[in-house]
């Protein structure tokens, strides 16, 4: 296997490369997105896309007059603003560390970039999809951490204890497990009042998502742990007297590691759509702030979905993103398998 | 046998008993409760507001709730809803069937279309088919209900085939009856479709693999060395064999019956068990949540229970073991 960055970019195949790239470019949102996620234009309410043309000087914005406000049709008034790169614009803080006000692109007021067209506040969807995506990545990634690191002590204890005490915890889990997700998710939104600070929020999604996830994920390590168990190395190592950690950590979690980096890449598409729908379902993030699941749910109205269609590609970066963790898993899996069998040859 | 199907009972029965638990310490845990709301109404009066706290036992302990709940639910009372006033074994009894209706014919459809596909696709394993079926399953794995959902209300408005959210049409009160069934089927077949799309991917993945792998056994060729006719190959060795992953999905299919539909309810304004559940849940109407979710969690353990059993009965390898 080839080793270094070549080696590791060939593992992880396309889908995994373009999910660093979609993830690093989230990450950079601030100085990225041509505005802040909030900045309104109340005079340019679904505002269609905006690309910037050739013009005078370079690349040049075309600025839109409303010329039907019922209606919202727009046409161009003629008029233009240049195109800038590296310019000063609105002043952001990224990762509450660097404080700047440089910006990819700007386009000055009156004119503005719309990529992919403005929301009912004008505000630039474009924008609003990449902070999206980088809460979607950040709460998927926390979460899964949380279930992971949940869902492998319990699978492990149970698994490696045995008895009542498997017994009791494998209970638990079918107990969560056996409450449908949906519901489980609203009451345990229900605990936290309404009109909290998005961090509040965002916490209580993660947990409540994490909540549910570590149940399937002990039981998968349980699983692994029993079947491990009755393999002669470490029958070997109980033989010779090894203590229970020297198992665990030794033997056990290192001959699992890979199929549980494939179950936890798995698990990663049902964070990303269970914070999406209940943002959907307005529990989740609130307006301001954007999330892919409340940028689709503006346009649940018949007459939003006609006149703004392009809200919907929020519906279609949340596909985007599931299709691709589907695919690195399934990568991630065929990899391991011919590892295996590689494993199993001659030596 | 029996043995285990009672002592499977039993453990359901103590599963059950935690999933209340946990469901009324989650109830009790959020603040306020239904009177809130019109607590913070200046028309109703603070006596009001406490003599139908008293009625509906809101102001009891937590332990004296629950138990009073329990004791009621052991006489087949699953309590009073707040916000509809009516007993909440009225209303789950007047959603459910419009749910199952939903649900049961998306199930029919996936697995009418599915399996035959995926059989079809694994023999012709690469070809043309097998490999857009694939990708299509990918597809339908990773869209998520509410999304497709909202792109079904898209071609309903676009193309005008089919009637946009709801489960009648307005006149349908004065139309004869066999008109009022064509109605509901009308409103019915989008909803369904989007549900069956959904579920398409998972089955067609899964027994394509399933078919593969049962191709590949020796068995396989054995039985057309004796020259046994293609009819019984098809039947007895290579679908009942292929088909012995399914049951177990089956059951989960059977278990989100109830709830696997709500995104889907809501959007399309289908007047289900989903719709009831939000609403209930948002307004805090404390017995309705418990009853659905009694309902929900029911029908989940009573799917691995039957798919246990099937698998039982279908798989001598299983009972032997057994």
């Amino acid at each position: 296997m080839t080793r270094g960055w070549r080696g590791f970019f060939r593992r992880i195949g396309i889908s995994g490369t373009m999910l660093l790239v979609l993830g690093t470019t989230s990450l950079f949102a601030e100085f990225l997105a041509p505005y802040r996620y909030d900045a309104v234009r109340f005079d340019l309410p679904y505002a269609p896309a905006v690309w910037p043309t050739f013009g005078k000087g370079g690349l040049v914005v075309p600025v839109l007059t409303l010329r039907d406000p019922v209606r919202r049709r727009y046409v161009p008034s003629g008029q233009t603003v240049p195109l800038r790169f590296f310019c000063r614009g609105e002043a952001y803080t990224m990762w509450g560390l660097v404080r700047s006000t440089r910006h990819l692109v700007c386009a000055r007021a009156p004119g503005r970039l719309y990529l992919m067209g403005g929301d009912l506040f004008g505000r630039d969807v474009f924008s609003r999809l990449l902070y999206g995506m980088r809460f979607s990545f950040l709460l998927s990634l926390i979460g899964v951490a949380i279930s992971f690191s949940i869902g492998t002590v319990v699978g492990l204890v149970a698994g490696y204890a045995g008895g009542w005490t498997d017994r009791i915890l494998m209970r638990l889990s079918e107990i969560v497990m056996a409450v449908p997700a949906l519901y489980l998710l609203m009451g345990l939104r229900s605990i936290v009042p309404y009109g909290l600070s998005s961090e509040a929020i965002t916490l209580i999604i993660t947990g409540s998502l994490a909540f549910i996830g570590w149940a399937s994920l002990s039981r998968v390590v349980r699983g692994l742990v029993l079947s491990l168990s009755r393999r002669d190395f470490v029958l070997a190592a109980v033989g010779a007297g090894a203590s229970p950690a020297r198992i665990i950590f030794r033997h056990l979690l290192p001959n699992m590691s890979y199929y549980l980096l494939v179950s936890v890449t798995l698990s990663i598409p049902a964070f990303i759509v269970g914070e999406a729908g209940l943002s959907f379902l307005g529990l989740g993030l609130s307006e301001p702030h954007p999330s892919l699941g409340n940028i689709l749910s503006e346009s649940q109205s018949l007459e939003t979905m006609n006149s703004a269609p392009w809200l919907l590609a929020s519906g279609g970066l949340i596909v985007l993103l599931v299709v691709l963790f589907n695919r690195l898993g399934d990568v991630l899996r065929e990899a391991s398998e011919e590892m295996e069998g590689r494993g199993r040859g001659p030596s | 046998m029996i043995r285990a199907v009672l002592l499977r009972l039993s453990h359901m029965a103590l599963v059950l008993l935690g999933i209340v638990f946990l469901s009324f310490v989650m109830m009790d845990f959020a603040p306020g409760d239904f009177l809130s709301q019109m607590a913070m109404n200046p028309q109703i009066s603070p006596r009001v507001i406490a003599a139908l706290k008293e009625q509906y036992g809101l102001g009891l302990p937590f332990f004296t709730q629950f138990l009073h709940w329990m004791w009621a639910l052991l006489h087949g009372d699953l309590g009073y809803s707040f916000s509809y006033h009516v007993p909440v074994s009225d209303l789950i009894g007047q959603r459910v069937p419009m749910t199952l209706l939903l649900t049961v014919s998306a199930v029919l459809v996936a697995w009418g279309a599915a399996l035959p596909l995926a059989v079809y696709g694994a023999r012709r394993k690469g070809g043309l088919v097998d490999r857009s079926l694939l990708s299509f399953s990918y597809l339908s794995i990773s869209v998520p209900s509410f999304f497709l959902a909202l792109l079904g209300l898209l071609l309903a408005e676009k193309t005008g085939w089919f009637p946009i959210g709801g489960a009648r049409s307005a006149l349908s009160a004065q139309a004869t009856t066999g008109d009022r069934f064509f109605d509901l089927l009308h409103h019915l077949v989008l909803p369904a479709l989007t549900l069956a799309l959904g579920s398409f991917g998972v089955l067609y993945r899964l027994m394509r693999s399933s078919v593969l792998e049962i191709l590949a056994q020796p068995f396989m060729t054995a039985a057309r060395g004796r020259g046994l006719l293609e009819r019984i190959i098809f039947w007895r060795y290579l679908f009942r064999n292929a088909v012995n992953p399914l049951v177990t999905l089956f059951g989960m299919e059977l278990g989100g019956l109830l709830s696997g539909a709500a995104f889907t309810e809501m959007i399309f304004g289908w007047p289900g068990m989903g719709r009831l559940m939000l609403h209930a849940v948002m307004t805090r109407d404390l017995y309705l949540v418990m009853g659905g979710v009694l309902m929900g969690a029911i029908l989940l353990l009573l799917g691995n229970l039957l798919s246990d059993l099937m698998l039982y009965l279908l798989d001598p390898r299983v009972r032997e073991g057994a």
